[in-house]
């Protein structure tokens, strides 16, 4: 990245696009926090991170995607069952999304993070377990044990609330490994780890 | 499949599902590796070998749409191959004839079914013609076994032919084709021992035997193509894998060379040289090699995850039972248009089959509420369909609505050649939701006995409450469930509206029950306690709370929703009891009164304590003589508390007394404060 264009507030943008994503404000029907302004965000700051990862902008028309389908459901809400086949696009795109997104980051965290400091382990271990998480909640044979049994209902939602946590933690993270000045030289193999 | 709807909605199934995976492949074209691009396709060959439909879910509602146009189509035409009035089910892939066609549609699957065998037979004789010019070449072998030995890799039979790529064919003994008189270069034939390796050849086997099945589906053959390129991009990335520097640009040279290559496609066979364009498209391919993001496998197999179930088992794709239109809409119709309409409906009525025990008593029990012909239709076996729309169709005229038909199938109400037509117009009023009694599995299924109250106003608006009951028979078929109305009583009439009550409503389904305990008489009167066993929807829907006899909301079946919920489930199945008491002594002419106190206990625990709401002695309701015995039910409650523990024994008295005609009492006969003990557990279980 280069001093002209510092990478810091790119992942600042990341990491409020993610919050806007995860949390919802509603005021009635209307969600004043809405995700697809997250997604065209993270869309934006993808493409910036280009340079430094060669194969994050890959990233960016799905995101894109992901907020144009955002962007129709909170103007119109895009429920019932016409919408199946678009949903299931849409969690594989989401799925994908967010693991590339975070291995791609976790190997710019294990270029720039001082000795000791094991922030791209964490986001690796992020990484997999939102795979795993969505891909479990996606599988209709759990069905039954999530209606049946409130107590993995609980589980569920507490697990989901630590990724949220997480996610945005890893980020801020991230963000902060790099000066506010822009002074720091990230210059690297491109190769993810 | 036996029948081109059959087929029809195989292949349209399948052609969903490649579109899905078409539609995944282009989002993830430069993002995810050839492996998964290819390996994707598996997903496809499973759809394949399944019979559309045989989870009873889909991706679009393909076997509604379908059965609609079935029923459209067929119902001019005597098909010998379609059942009308049976379901859209395959249980097997392939085409199977089962009679000589007779209409339209049976010829078009004739049609289909030979092209079947046309297809299969024109693909043999290809790789017959192939095989037979081939020449075995021992002189080459040499090349290929160093090639094998280097990369470790089986090692085929080596011979010549015409064809200007080399090739690998013969699933079952493997024979690497070289093109006779041109040299091939080591890369080469790595990659046709990279196909024999991986087992490309029984997938291109299998792509050919898809191609017949579905030779009519120009889609399903881009797709087939499709799986052809994207097994050659893979075996590239394998060559690619196991070259280095120079080597992989050589090799892409090579893939340039054959672009105006003409390639064998029959089946068992693979061929690096695809066509011009595929060509490009692999170089590109190869130029990107390094590109692909890497340590994706987690993410690829966790998409495959999501998607196989989505693909192969669709989802529950809840489709409404279709609407009765108004009588004025419909009277305006030709009979021929009405049967169009009617054998619409029940198509998309059938295809409504409820999934639950439950949920089919739900449906039927509002059928009879509603007079509707579609719920029923929807838990109906093909013959009581047919009669149905046979009724509908004979009886649509102004004068008669549709929901007298039940009427005059004699379900709902008992066939009485006494009833004139007028009089059974009168009766058209209006049901109470149902009851669900005595529920009990058998052997084929379950029988359940339904209670109805029916109220209506005679010729001089007379308010007049009705029970009866049907016995019912259920039956599952095909993942659905049926009911079957194998008994139903005449209307009782109910005397005595005031104390009509349907919070204790039970009590009125005098010879439905399903055990009698008798004590022991005492002072002429005779005691039981009498044993329902209810299916409640909601626990909401019926209390038994200690002298509220007002504290129920609705009392009975299901009134949760205005139509059936077809996946519905009981909320509880428990014992209620009923106190009967039975004086054989009675004199007709006489009016009598009733007192009763009773505290129902399940061990030391008082589950119920209850008295007569007067306070006094009630009036006994003018139908409960009869035969010269006066004959009164107590509606007691639920038998089971919470925990599941029964009731063991009541402890009740009851006083009867005759009303003298100066407004006094004298008493009859008294059964004094007792407890009764009794054990529910085999008669409940």
């Amino acid at each position: 990245m280069s001093p002209e264009r510092p990478i810091r507030p790119v992942l600042t943008q990341l990491a409020w696009g993610y919050v806007l994503i995860y949390l919802n404000f509603n005021l009635g029907p209307v969600d004043i926090l809405p995700d697809f302004v997250g997604w065209f965000l993270l869309a934006d700051g993808v493409g910036k991170l280009g340079e430094e990862l060669p194969s994050l902008p890959l990233l960016r028309p799905l995101a894109l995607g992901l907020g144009v389908w955002a962007l129709a459901d909170w103007l119109l809400p895009l429920e019932g069952q016409l919408f199946t086949v678009p949903l299931l696009i849409v969690r594989l795109v989401r799925v994908y999304f967010d693991f590339q997104l975070f291995h791609d980051l976790a190997g710019l965290a294990a270029r720039v993070q001082p000795p000791g400091r094991r922030l791209d382990r964490s986001m690796t271990q992020l990484r997999n377990t939102q795979a795993v998480l969505d891909t479990l909640l996606s599988l209709p044979v759990l069905y039954p044990v999530l209606l049946d049994y409130s107590a993995v209902t609980w589980l569920v939602l507490a697990a989901a609330l630590v990724l949220i946590v997480w996610t945005l933690y890893c980020l801020f993270a991230l963000r902060n490994l790099f000066p506010a000045d822009g002074s720091q030289d990230t210059s690297a193999p491109a190769d993810a780890p | 499949m036996h029948d081109i709807w059959a087929f029809l909605y195989q292949t349209l199934t399948l052609s969903l599902v490649a579109a899905l995976l078409l539609i995944l492949k282009a989002i993830f074209r430069d993002k995810l590796t050839p492996r998964w691009q290819y390996g994707v396709w598996a997903i496809l060959a499973l759809r394949a070998a399944v019979p559309a439909g045989l989870s009873g879910q889909q991706l679009l509602p393909l076997e509604q749409w379908l059965s609609a146009a079935r029923a459209l189509a067929e119902s001019r035409l005597s098909s010998a191959f379609t059942d009308l009035w049976g379901d859209l089910r395959l249980t097997a892939p392939f085409p199977w004839l089962t009679a000589a066609p007779r209409s339209v549609t049976d010829w078009l699957f004739v049609f289909y079914a030979a092209g079947v065998v046309l297809a299969l037979f024109w693909f043999f004789l290809g790789y017959l013609r192939l095989r037979a010019r081939l020449t075995p070449a021992p002189e080459r072998a040499e090349q290929v076994a160093r090639v094998a030995r280097q990369y470790a890799l089986p090692l085929p039979r080596v011979a010549e032919g015409e064809p200007a790529s080399a090739f690998v064919c013969a699933p079952l003994h493997p024979v690497l084709v070289l093109p006779r008189g041109r040299e091939v270069d080591d890369k080469v034939i790595l990659h046709e021992l990279l196909h024999l390796k991986y087992g490309d050849l029984w997938l291109n086997l299998l792509c050919c035997l898809l191609r017949c099945l579905h030779w009519c589906n120009p889609f399903l053959w881009m797709v087939f193509d499709r799986v052809g390129n994207d097994a050659e991009a893979l075996c590239d990335q394998r060559v690619l894998e196991r070259l280095e520097g120079e080597q992989r640009r050589d090799y892409g040279r090579i893939l340039l060379s054959m672009a105006d290559d003409r390639h064998a496609r029959v089946p068992g066979t693979t061929s690096m040289a695809n066509g011009a364009r595929r060509i490009k498209v692999r170089i590109e391919a190869i130029a990107r090699f390094k590109r692909y993001p890497r340590g994706m496998a987690l993410v690829s197999l966790c998409m495959v995850l999501i998607l196989a179930p989505a693909c192969l088992t669709g989802s529950a794709w809840a489709v409404s039972l279709p609407a009765v239109s108004d009588h004025d809409a419909r009277a305006q119709l030709s009979r021929e248009e009405l049967s169009t309409v009617l054998l619409r409906d029940f198509a998309l009525a059938r295809s409504c089959r409820p999934a639950t025990v439950a949920g089919a008593l739900d449906c039927y029990g509002k059928a009879v509420v509603n007079n509707n012909a579609y719920f029923l239709a929807a838990v109906s076996d093909s013959e009581t369909q047919q009669a149905l729309y046979q009724t509908l169709l004979e009886r649509n005229d102004e004068t008669w609505e549709w929901g007298n038909y039940y009427l005059d199938m004699g379900v709902f109400l008992a066939d009485d050649p006494d009833r004139t037509l007028e009089q059974r117009r009168w009766l058209s009023g209006s049901l109470s939701p149902y009851l669900v009694l005595n529920l009990a599995e058998t052997e084929g299924g379950y029988t359940a006995a339904m209670a109805f109250f029916y109220e209506y106003a005679d010729e001089e608006s007379h308010p007049h409450v009705c029970w009866l009951v049907h016995q019912v028979a259920l039956t599952c078929e095909d993942g659905g469930w049926l009911v079957e109305p194998r008994e139903v009583s005449e209307p009782a009439e109910l005397s005595d509206l005031d104390s009509f009550d349907f919070a204790w409503g039970y009590r009125y389904f005098s010879g439905y029950d399903l055990a009698r305990l008798d004590f022991a008489p005492q002072d002429g009167l005779e005691s039981a306690l009498l044993i329902q066993r209810i299916s409640l929807f909601s626990d909401e829907t019926l209390h038994a709370q200690p002298n509220d006899h007002s504290a129920m909301i609705c009392g009975f079946g299901n009134n949760l929703t205005v139509s059936p919920d077809l996946d519905a489930q009981f909320a509880s199945s428990r014992p209620y009891g009923c106190l009967e008491i039975r004086y054989p002594g009675a004199s007709a002419d006489a009016d009598y009164l009733g007192h009763y106190e009773f505290d129902v206990f399940a061990g030391e625990r008082q589950l119920i304590s209850a008295n007569d709401p007067t306070s006094g002695f009630f009036p006994m309701p003018s139908d409960a003589y009869g035969d010269g015995v006066l004959s009164t039910r107590i509606a007691v409650g639920e038998l089971e508390a919470d925990d599941g523990t029964l009731v063991d024994h009541i402890q009740f008295t009851f006083a009867l007394a005759r009303e003298d005609p100066d407004g006094g009492q004298s008493p009859v006969a008294y059964l004094p404060l007792h407890s009764e003990y009794f054990d529910l557990g085999e008669v409940v279980s």
